[in-house]
């Protein structure tokens, strides 16, 4: 029987048993979700992305892939990794059609709409340029507004780390923002 | 750029109000997944309770049970 247990988790579970995966996704389904809600931009692509990752984490569980790193860090490392395919594959994030109903050239909205998708899509194209570490601090970061202590435990770093880390990103985000 | 617009411009385009992961996404995804619906996990101390509970049972009826059973019922 392999066991595994992350600092933090209330219990063990038995890797090779039928509820680990039912274990493990009671858990961190939404911290799993959430991530990958703002990896990607998009709901759909989430939910679809985060069966996956669950699929991947109790498959290597069973390989007996699992090195004792925290649960949650091993976890946003495969979400990640699913991303990343996710984009390669070139499901891009939906942008708006003109054909949606209601929607006219002229209306300001859907121009409004356009530009705000545009920057949006040179910010996630800059995001996917950084290195998966300092990719995942940004985004947990800013989009979860997690205090750097927080962040450091979910990602098994130390807080002074962290904040390098974070700052290496937004060193590079900007570089890579500057005409 | 400054530092605070550029950390702004993402957090403005990362923080989604919709990341929450409501009841039926998470039943859809759980369905994917083939473990069906979700069961809630009974509380540690909730089963330490029922346990308890269950075994003090089983003590009293084996304590008193036989006190019970009327006269002259029981093997000769």
């Amino acid at each position: 029987m392999t066991t595994a247990q992350a600092p933090g988790d209330e219990v063990a579970f038995d890797v090779g048993s039928g509820d680990a995966l039912q274990t493990l996704y009671s858990d961190h389904a939404a911290m799993v979700f959430g991530y990958l809600v703002r990896r990607t931009g998009s709901r759909d692509a989430a939910e679809d992305l985060t069966s996956e990752v669950f699929l991947r984490a109790i498959l290597a569980f069973r390989r007996f892939e699992w090195r004792g790193v925290p649960m949650e860090r091993w976890l946003i490392r495969i979400a990640d990794h699913a991303a990343t395919d996710w984009y390669r594959r070139g499901a891009r994030r939906p942008m708006i059609s003109l054909d949606t109903p209601g929607l006219t050239l002229g209306d300001e909205g859907v121009e409004d709409q356009w530009e705000r998708e545009t920057v949006a899509d040179q910010l996630y194209a800059a995001l996917n340029d950084l290195s998966p570490a300092r990719r995942q601090v940004v985004i947990l970061r800013l989009g979860e507004s997690l205090p750097f202590a927080a962040v450091a435990r979910r990602l098994g770093r130390h807080e002074g780390a962290t904040r390098m880390l974070y700052q290496r990103a937004l060193h590079d985000l900007r570089e890579r923002l500057t005409p | 750029m400054k530092t605070s617009d550029l950390e702004q411009r993402f957090a403005r385009v990362l923080r989604k109000p919709d990341a929450r992961l409501d009841r039926a996404t998470r039943q859809r995804i759980a369905l994917r997944l083939g473990i069906g619906s979700e069961r809630p996990r009974l509380p540690r101390f909730l089963a330490l309770a029922a346990a308890i509970m269950v075994l003090s049972l089983l003590l009293l009826l084996v304590l008193v049970g036989p006190a019970l059973l009327p006269t002259g019922g029981g093997l000769r």
